[in-house]
């Protein structure tokens, strides 16, 4: 369905372009909102990566899944915007602080668990939180997640892993217990 | 298995990633250790909470946005067959273009140097040892210096050929 969609826009119907809209949009969303934490620029940023890949159609290999492709025009632009802004970038940056910023996210988490979690997700560096975000939330491979992002895939596997520290360490530090 | 080989792996490479190897090496160890057994919960679990968190539905009208600034540009460049991915054998290319015309007068100038010993006392009696006046008058060597001048030809168009280094 989504290879017709792309091979019936090339062939010059622009309408159904719209059935990509239809199936990408909400994950794309999520993914520059949890990024820009903003919902009037998440929305901008979504539409624009939309537009941009309509306009660059004829670079994509449609032999291969349309979102890791899209999700990394949105990161790019997302990371542009935080750029501009003067927020944190989503560049490979450890010590990076987390920004303090609205949450709109948090109100649907319910659970105190899921809670906890999310305030764990929220609180990680920006390239870290991305990471998981596309490979856990997005089911991303590991490639795809790193030509998001614009690293390696070593260098997401190091993202990973720490931002998994981080998270068991909030949910449940027991779980921190050194192995004899 | 001991926990120090089996723990790196629950630890640092989330469990999609594990090879079919190393999934087996984990469930093996897991079924008999309880400590690295906890650890491979608690890792699963997190990864199944983050999956469980919620995820929020795009604004109602992004769609119309998109499909109104869509309308207005124009028609995506076509391109219905997928873009091709890189051959190994680029950087091999520049130097196939030069191939053909070495090649040639190489063969050319084999040709001529076997010809050539059928008229031995004009090598020592000419300015570059009779080789042009050679080739020019050499009734065997008709054929082989025309295709000795053809892939000198070949040859320079090779060089004109090869692309600039700073596209690379």
């Amino acid at each position: 369905m989504e290879r017709d969609a792309v091979l019936s826009v090339r062939s010059g119907d622009r309408n159904a372009f719209g059935r990509l809209v239809a199936l990408h949009q909400r994950r794309l969303f999520s993914l520059t909102m949890m990024m820009l934490k903003n919902a009037a620029a998440a929305e901008d940023i979504a539409q624009e990566a939309f537009v941009r890949a309509y306009t660059h159609l004829d670079r994509y290999d449609a032999e291969r899944p349309f979102y890791p492709w899209l999700a990394a025009i949105a990161v790019r632009r997302a990371q542009s915007w935080m750029r501009r802004h003067g927020r944190e970038s989503v560049e490979l940056d450890p010590e990076a602080e987390p920004a303090a910023l609205d949450d709109p996210l948090e109100m649907l988490v319910t659970s105190e668990s899921g809670r906890t979690l999310w305030d764990a997700v929220e609180a990680l560096p920006a390239a870290q939180r991305t990471a998981v975000f596309l490979f856990y939330r997005q089911d991303m491979r590991l490639a795809d997640v790193a030509t998001a992002l614009g690293v390696t895939g070593g260098t997401v596997k190091t993202l990973l892993f720490r931002a998994r520290q981080t998270l068991r360490a909030a949910i449940g530090p027991e779980n921190q217990e050194s192995h004899p | 298995m001991i926990c120090d080989q089996v723990r790196p792996f629950i630890d640092r490479l989330p469990a999609r990633e594990w090879t079919r190897e190393m999934r087996a090496a984990i469930t093996k160890h897991v079924g008999s250790c309880t400590r690295c057994k906890q650890a491979l919960e608690a890792v699963t679990a997190m990864e199944a909470e983050i999956l469980a968190l919620p995820e929020i539905e795009a604004p109602g009208d992004m769609a119309e946005a998109i499909a109104a600034r869509i309308a207005e540009l124009p028609a995506p460049v076509q391109a219905t067959e997928p873009v091709p991915k890189p051959s190994p054998f680029k950087d091999l290319r520049p130097w196939a273009a030069l191939a053909p015309g070495a090649l040639t007068a190489f063969a050319a100038s084999l040709y001529l140097a076997i010809s050539g010993g059928q008229t031995p006392e004009l090598v020592n009696a000419k300015p570059m040892g009779g080789w042009l006046e050679r080739m020019a008058e050499m009734q065997h060597a008709g054929p082989g210096v025309y295709v000795l001048a053809a892939g000198l030809v070949l040859f320079a168009i090779g060089l004109f050929a090869l692309p600039s280094t700073d596209n690379a």
